[in-house]
């Protein structure tokens, strides 16, 4: 009995933790937000050049209604940033965040085996944008994406990421 | 054992309906230091046989709660060292998928898998966001300058 207690109790510490892995926005990127949108989804080889290994956008045009619900989803994801090795590029206009990209807090992983250590730092970052539609002043423009790379820092993103 | 309980399997001995192990467990209680007059008596006709036996199976009872304490904690271990190494393959093995080739796009519904086009449309994307930030900063500068 105690030893399958126990089995049970790790298990589930083992799920709580897979949940805290979750974004307050992953519920944007899966589209319980807003329904016309435009997305990309890249892992792999095609991330290659810009050191990366997995890249998400999702843009949309949208209400200030859904605008601020996505700005506050953003916010939570703010404040639960990264603050040990902290990078932010952020404005806030008229009270709201008219761009906003930070670090979010990095998954590392490390094995030791036979005295050969196996290290990976893979950090994510949160960017987000919000403007006011050309065409329509009521409406506004919203970009919104999810980086993750090996030892990836903001400088080598706003690097890789230059218009040329 | 309480006295009641002691009394009670004393009298059903007597009887003669006391079953073995009521038998044993009562030698085990009247053969005790502290105990009344009457029930060494009673110690003395239940006999060193009795007694042998019980203290042969409290000693069994005692190595198997023993052997079920290190077999439980060995499980544990185990249990640990399995889930450890779980979330490692989880983890890792994650980033084995992450290593797959995926370019993907979705309009309004509608599924784009041309890489190029993908690629261009995520480019786009990533650069705007960082051009407004440049824009943002290089004016915050032209600022300071003034």
């Amino acid at each position: 009995m105690k030893p399958t207690l126990t089995i049970v109790l790790l298990l589930f510490a083992t799920l709580m933790l897979r949940a805290q892995e979750g974004l307050h926005v992953g519920e944007v990127f899966e589209g319980k937000v807003a329904k016309t949108t435009t997305e990309t989804t890249q892992t792999g080889e095609p991330l290659r050049k810009y050191g990366l290994t997995k890249l998400r956008t999702w843009k949309t045009t949208v209400p200030d209604s859904l605008r601020n619900k996505i700005e506050a989803l953003v916010n939570q994801d703010y404040e639960e940033r990264d603050r040990k090795e902290e990078e932010v590029d952020r404005e806030v206009r008229d009270g709201h965040i008219y761009y906003s990209i930070f670090r979010l807090g990095s998954r590392r992983t490390e094995l030791s085996i036979g005295g050969d250590t196996n290290f990976k730092v893979w950090r994510h970052y949160l960017c987000y944008q919000c403007k006011v539609n050309t065409e329509q002043r009521s409406l506004y423009d919203i970009t919104l994406v999810f980086l993750e790379g090996e030892n990836l820092t903001l400088d080598k993103l706003k690097k890789n990421f230059k218009r040329k | 054992m309480k006295t009641e309980e002691t009394e009670r399997l004393i009298s059903k001995y007597l009887a003669g309906t006391a079953t073995p192990d009521e038998e044993r467990r009562l030698s085990l209680e009247v053969n005790r230091r502290d105990v009344p007059q009457e029930w060494r008596a009673i110690g003395v006709m239940l006999g060193e046989l009795t007694l042998g036996e019980a203290l042969y199976e409290q000693q069994v009872q005692h190595r198997r709660s023993h052997r079920r304490r290190i077999f439980a904690a060995c499980a544990m271990a185990a249990s640990l060292a399995c889930v450890s190494l779980a979330g490692w393959w989880y983890f890792d093995g994650r980033q084995a998928s992450d290593s797959e080739n995926i370019a993907i796009a979705h309009i309004d519904g509608h599924t784009i898998s041309d890489e190029s086009l993908v690629r261009a449309m995520a480019e786009d994307a990533v650069c705007d966001i960082f051009e407004t930030a440049d824009e943002a900063n290089a004016d915050e500068l032209d600022l300071f300058d003034m």
